[in-house]
């Protein structure tokens, strides 16, 4: 959120055990607006494979997110 | 500062303590456990022991950025079982969280377990009746206890940590409902720790770290302070611990030992000093143990560990003054290992009147 704020293009991206969370906090940041990105949980101990799958499924939404201000 | 708008709203309730506590809980206004009901008459009396305006906004409490008035901060002392002289406490407390180099955006919404620790100091520990020794961290002292639930009670009710939604600590620990003791400067041979931050020994004064749970270290045998010494380091720097895989970031790590090892240390001609020194360089862990675990990778190393060599040893924290050593707790060899997230500095503040004159005592406020 900061960085959105400093105009430096972002992707949020969280697991959705955290989804209720990031988007409580852009709420309380008046910016709901700010796309996140959310991959399954967890995520930490998947073999490597299954990560990349998910970082490619989702691409599409981070190079949106960094092309387009919230 | 100060902005009307934040005053609190009077709600009236019915006379059952039941009742009013059952409401409480519904509004998500504690910890779970009972509170007093901050009347308007138990409010305006703690206010007694501040010279600050009631609508005086102390901090902005992330991560909601709820404004903590000082009748907010009284409000939730009352709710938490504080006398009113504690308020100058917990007002210094509450400046110091909001330090920067404090992260308290990040310690309030972390999943790593850090709580508040409030450590206080000076003559205002003796009369407020603090504990500083027998079972320093645990229960039985209405200060300790109440202080530092109304902290907590601040994060959480003004600052909107809530736990699971905006809290995500994956599980806290016990020092999240209250994190409060005093050093034993009277027991202690080395200057007080405020002291060794610039504080007149004489000047009240709070210091906030967080930090995980009070990790024991019981070492009954050991002869040399090396050997003592050597307890708390293996403990300070086991494999878990976050320090051992972020040396490089300004950060602190703490052991708290008792009046009776200090001396003792003393008495082999160790002074605070050669305790961090020697911590420092025994805390540390070999790179091909940290390889490929625990915090592996997240951050750097130092710049003087070869990260190629197994055999290469790597710090908890940057520099040897980073390891804080407080003294306090009651009899016996055990110590107590105090550790952070490395994301955090520990704050000093002197409890002080608005004008920054450190007070000589709460009744200061009376005069």
């Amino acid at each position: 959120m900061t960085f959105e704020r400093s105009q430096i293009p972002t992707s949020t991206i969280i697991t959705e055990a955290f989804a209720t969370y990031g988007h409580k906090l852009t709420e309380l940041q008046s910016m709901e607006k700010l796309p996140i990105i959310v991959l399954p949980h967890p995520i930490a101990a998947r073999p490597e494979d299954e990560v990349r799958a998910f970082a490619q499924a989702a691409s599409e939404d981070v190079i949106n997110a960094l092309l387009h201000a919230s | 500062m100060s902005d009307s708008d934040n005053r609190a709203k009077l709600v009236e309730l019915g006379q059952s303590p039941y009742a009013i506590y059952e409401y409480f809980v519904e509004k998500g206004w504690t910890d779970g456990l009972p509170i007093i009901p901050p009347t308007e008459d138990l409010i305006v009396d703690m206010l007694r022991y501040t010279d600050r305006e009631r609508d005086e906004v102390i901090a902005d409490i992330p991560p909601n950025g709820g404004a903590a008035t000082v009748e907010k901060i009284a409000i939730n002392a009352v709710m938490a079982g504080c006398r009113p002289e504690y308020l100058p406490v917990i007002i210094a407390a509450i400046e110091a969280v909001v330090v920067p180099e404090y992260n308290l955006y990040g310690r309030q919404t972390t999943t790593h377990p850090g709580a508040h620790l409030v450590i206080v100091h000076g003559p205002i520990r003796n009369e407020l009746d603090i504990n500083c020794r027998q079972n320093v961290f645990g229960q039985g002292w209405r200060a300790n206890a109440t202080i530092g639930r109304a902290v907590r009670l601040i994060m959480t009710n003004i600052g909107g940590g809530i736990p699971g939604i905006t809290d995500m600590a994956t599980h806290g620990h016990p020092g999240k409902y209250s994190y409060c003791i005093g050093e034993d400067e009277e027991g202690s041979p080395w200057p007080a720790f405020h002291a060794d931050r610039g504080f007149d020994a004489s000047t009240s004064a709070v210091t906030v770290y967080c930090a995980e749970s009070p990790h024991n270290v019981n070492d009954l045998v050991s002869k040399t302070p090396q050997r003592y010494l050597g307890s708390a380091a293996s403990t300070m720097s086991h494999l878990g611990a976050n320090g051992p895989y972020r040396g490089l970031m300004e950060s602190e790590q703490m052991l708290v030992i008792t009046a009776e090892s200090a001396q003792w240390l003393h008495g082999h001609d160790w002074d605070k000093d050669d305790v961090q020194g020697f911590l420092y360089d025994n805390a540390q862990n070999r790179v091909g143990d940290l390889r490929d675990r625990g915090g592996w990778g997240h951050m750097p190393m130092p710049d003087f560990v070869d990260m190629e060599n197994d055999d290469d040893l790597s710090p908890i924290v940057p520099l040897p003054e980073n390891i804080l050593i407080v003294v306090a707790g009651g009899h016996g060899r055990h110590m107590q290992a105090v550790l952070s997230s490395s994301y955090t500095m520990s704050i000093t503040k002197p409890i002080a009147l608005k004008d920054g004159t450190p007070i000589q005592s709460v009744q200061d406020f009376l005069k």
